[in-house]
Order: structure tokens, then C-alpha cells, then sequence
């Protein structure tokens, strides 16, 4: 037995180390990943009601009454969700459209918010069988300030909840389904929406009430990415373009189902290498205007970027926030504007 | 050893599951049962049951939180003032505007301009 548990270390450790994806990785520091959001260190956030582009009806409110915890534990102040509410009613304001319409410079004005939190659901797939029950959320955070109304700061979260039988997680499923044993067969929209608001703002500064603020500016992590960069050029694995079609075993994504809720934020390659998503674009509607976003890009000052070797790949982008690739041979790549070094070494 | 070994695969189980090394931070503020007694009012609020829950996890958040000398999370002193008014308790709801402004100084203007309309031009 003992000799089994040592053999389950090893690998689990193994597979926590290859399964995100050693084909690229990035040293990267939380105030390079976020430049953008350290220069400006809101203190205040005000979130505005979700807008759902997906057909489901329930999935919005869930999101909104569940954020307010996360990103307070970030340190940051957040307007009291119900009392803006019936501020923006007492002003005849009740539709998602017309609040998400309010320039930022006039809720600063209101507010006195230091930054508004713009918060998409583009995704809510369910699938209810005899056996199981599962949905899928996918999720766009754009966090902009109020005085410029810029960007400045952007993600996406993935979430999920299984119920019913185990998925094909095989033995990584078995393990972890033990350790979240207690599983209702009823999906708690309210847990579901939490934990993908947990995962998304996971990774913001942290704010001014926090002991870390102003102080996890240098914190680094490694980030991994199936990406290649050469001769100008930016390689991409070919489920990046035309996602996992093969519906099928992939360790450690998605389609290994595992009881209970999960969620993470969309920028570890292999956590998207699934069928969760079908599409690889989405469109996001930030201070009333629509933007196309690519899931797996992330954003700065608008323009996508992939993070490749320790360097931040700007990749060119059409005007309509498309992103075009050409193949050569069995490769896709994408092409390259400008590259940022990101851990120089000191010389 | 056993037991150090089941720890470590839990450990590294939880890393993979939330995205390569986050580590958990004891939590900033207590929020009680908020999450759920918020998102339920939200949507059941004219429910006569479902509002007591919710005005009473208030309290009690406000009350342990100040018993332990830890601040109140954002939002929930203004969040208790909003419901004191709304069930005609207006005088009893100012102190707690009031402690939200105090605790929160980034909340000022907006609660004084809640405060104006609520309360007409008096503080």
C-alpha cells in the first residue's frame, strides 16, 4: 500500500507538472502580466449587472450577488450590489442595456468608483441525462477605470458542475471524487456562479484592504502555453484553431468530469484542450461597446497577445477583433507585431 | 507517513484543480452565509421569510465581526441600513450608513447622495 501511495505521488506530481502543457513556459510577474492595472490600483469597484449572451434565463443573477466576496477579498471596496440596485431603479434605470450604457466618466461621477467591473456570461451549456447532470459556464471579466475608460485589466473563467456518475477521470477522478465526496445531484446555481467569480478575479492586484497591496507587484508564476515562437512567427498547437473535435479521453481537461464544482481561469492551455467551449470567439460588451475577443488570447490596451517563452506575443488583428492565421504544412501560426521581453536578465 | 503521503496528494490535487499554485489566504472578512442569503433575497426578496434570513444573517455578521473587532465586509452595513429603512426602521438605518461612510470612505459620496434621497437634505 505504501509502496502504491508513493507511486500516486510521483505521478500525480509528474502529471501536475506536464499537465499544463511544458511546451512553452513563462516566468511571469502579476505586475507584467497586469501593467496596466498596477499603474492605476483602483481601490473601488463598482460592478454593473451582468449581460447574458448566451439563451439561458437564470444564469445572470447568480453572477451578480456572487461576486461581491471575491473581489472584496481581493481588498478592494465593492458598492453594495442590492443598494445600487435600487439606486439604479430609483433613477428608472432596471434594464442590464441602459446601465451598461451609463459612460464610466458619469458613474464616476455617481459612484465616486475608481473602476466599474463589466461581467459577460457567454456561455451556460447544460446536459441533463438519466445518470448525470452538468453545466458548463464560461465567463469574460473586463475591469475598466472610471476616469479614462480603458481597459485595464481582463479575463476569462471557465467553470463546471458535475453531478451522477463518475466521469472519465479514471483514477485521477476516483481520488478526487473522494475528496468531494458530498455532491447533491442538484446543481446549486448560486455555488456554480461563485466559483467561476472566484476563479476569474482570482488573479487580480490586490486591492487596499488586502496586506498584500501594493506588494504582489513582483509576485511571479509560471505560465504554460502550447505556443512556438520563430522567424516572426507564432506556432499554436491545432486545437487552438479548431478546438478538440474528437470528443474523447484527454487527461486532465474538462471531459475527465469530476464531481462537484470546478473552475479556473481560461489561460493554462491544457485546461481549454476539451469540448466545453465550441467557439472560439466571443463578444464582449464592455462600456456599450462590442468587442470580439478571442477565449484564449489575452488582451492589453485591446490588442491579443499570447504569452510564448517568457515573452508577450502581440499578434495582429483584423478591425473587427478577428485574429487571422495561415497554415503551413500541418502548422497554424499567427502573425507576430511586437514582441515584450519579459525576464531580461540582468547583464 | 501515511498520512503525510494522502496530505501531499491532496495538496497537489487542490493545485491542479485551481490553476498551477494559487495559495489559499485565510479570508479577509467573515461573511457568515451571505453568499446565499444575498443571491436568494435578491431574487426571492418580497418572500416574507426570505427577507428575515437575510436581515438576520446581516446582524449577525455586523455582530460577530464587531464582537471580534474585525471590520465588516464592504457593502454589508449599507446592505443592513437598506432593509432597517425599507421596514421602517429610518432612524436605526442612518447609524448604519453612517458606519459603512466610516469603515469605507471610498463609499462617501454615494451614500450621501443614497442618504439625500432617502433621507431629503438633512444628514
Amino acid at each position: 500500500m505504501k509502496k502504491i501511495s508513493h507511486i500516486f505521488v510521483i505521478v500525480l506530481i509528474t502529471a501536475f507538472f506536464t499537465g499544463c502543457g511544458v511546451v512553452s513556459q513563462s516566468l511571469v510577474s502579476k505586475g507584467q502580466l497586469y501593467p496596466s492595472l498596477y499603474k492605476k490600483h483602483p481601490k473601488s469597484i463598482l460592478v454593473l449587472p451582468a449581460k447574458n449572451t448566451t439563451t439561458s434565463v437564470d444564469a445572470t443573477d447568480h453572477f451578480r450577488y456572487t461576486i461581491t466576496k471575491p473581489l472584496a477579498e481581493k481588498g478592494y471596496y465593492v458598492f453594495p450590489v442590492h443598494l445600487v440596485d435600487s439606486f439604479f431603479k430609483s433613477e428608472n434605470l432596471s434594464n442590464v442595456e441602459q446601465i451598461r450604457k451609463i459612460s464610466t466618466q458619469k458613474l464616476k461621477e455617481i459612484f465616486n468608483a475608481d473602476a466599474i467591473l463589466y461581467v459577460d456570461i457567454n456561455a451556460w451549456d447544460t446536459d441533463y441525462s438519466v445518470l448525470t447532470s452538468s453545466v458548463d459556464v464560461g465567463i469574460s471579466f473586463s475591469l475598466v477605470d472610471a476616469s479614462s475608460g480603458k481597459e485595464i485589466w481582463q479575463n476569462n473563467a471557465y467553470a463546471y458542475t458535475y453531478a451522477g456518475m463518475d466521469g472519465n477521470g479514471g483514477w485521477l477522478g476516483l481520488i478526487v471524487s473522494s475528496i468531494a465526496a458530498a455532491v447533491n445531484t442538484t446543481v446549486d446555481y448560486t455555488e456554480l456562479a461563485s466559483v467561476s467569480n472566484t476563479a476569474g478575479v482570482g488573479f487580480l492586484a490586490s486591492g487596499k484592504y488586502h496586506k498584500k497591496y501594493k506588494k504582489d507587484f513582483n509576485k511571479k508564476f509560471v505560465l504554460t502555453s502550447d505556443t512556438n515562437l520563430k522567424d516572426g512567427k507564432l506556432y499554436v498547437n491545432n486545437y487552438f484553431i479548431h478546438g478538440n473535435k474528437v470528443e474523447g479521453k484527454v487527461p486532465f481537461t474538462v471531459r475527465g468530469r469530476v464531481k462537484g464544482y470546478h473552475s479556473f481561469s481560461v489561460f493554462n492551455y491544457n485546461y481549454f484542450n476539451h469540448n466545453g467551449y465550441r467557439n472560439y470567439y466571443i463578444t464582449q460588451n464592455i462600456n456599450s461597446k462590442k468587442y470580439l475577443k478571442n477565449r484564449f488570447f489575452r488582451y492589453e490596451n485591446n490588442q491579443p497577445y499570447l504569452l510564448s517563452n517568457g515573452k508577450k506575443v502581440f499578434v495582429f488583428a483584423e478591425s473587427d477583433g478577428t485574429i487571422p492565421f495561415s497554415k503551413e504544412g500541418k502548422s497554424y501560426y499567427f502573425q507576430v507585431l511586437h514582441i515584450i521581453e519579459l525576464n531580461k536578465k540582468d547583464t | 507517513m501515511k498520512k503525510l503521503i494522502s496530505l501531499t496528494v491532496a495538496v497537489i490535487t487542490v493545485l491542479i484543480f485551481t490553476g498551477c499554485g494559487q495559495t489559499v489566504q485565510p479570508p479577509l472578512y467573515n461573511w457568515g452565509d451571505y453568499v446565499k442569503s444575498s443571491s436568494k433575497y435578491a431574487m426571492y426578496g418580497e418572500r416574507k421569510d426570505v427577507l428575515e434570513k437575510h436581515t438576520s444573517e446581516l446582524a449577525k455578521i455586523i455582530n460577530e465581526s464587531e464582537a471580534k473587532k474585525q471590520r465588516v465586509a464592504p457593502g454589508i452595513y449599507a446592505e443592513y441600513a437598506q432593509i432597517l429603512f425599507e421596514t421602517n426602521k429610518k432612524e436605526k438605518a442612518k447609524k448604519y450608513f453612517v458606519l459603512e461612510k466610516e469603515t469605507y470612505p471610498e463609499s462617501t459620496l454615494f451614500i450621501n447622495r443614497v442618504m439625500k434621497k432617502l433621507y431629503g437634505e438633512q444628514k
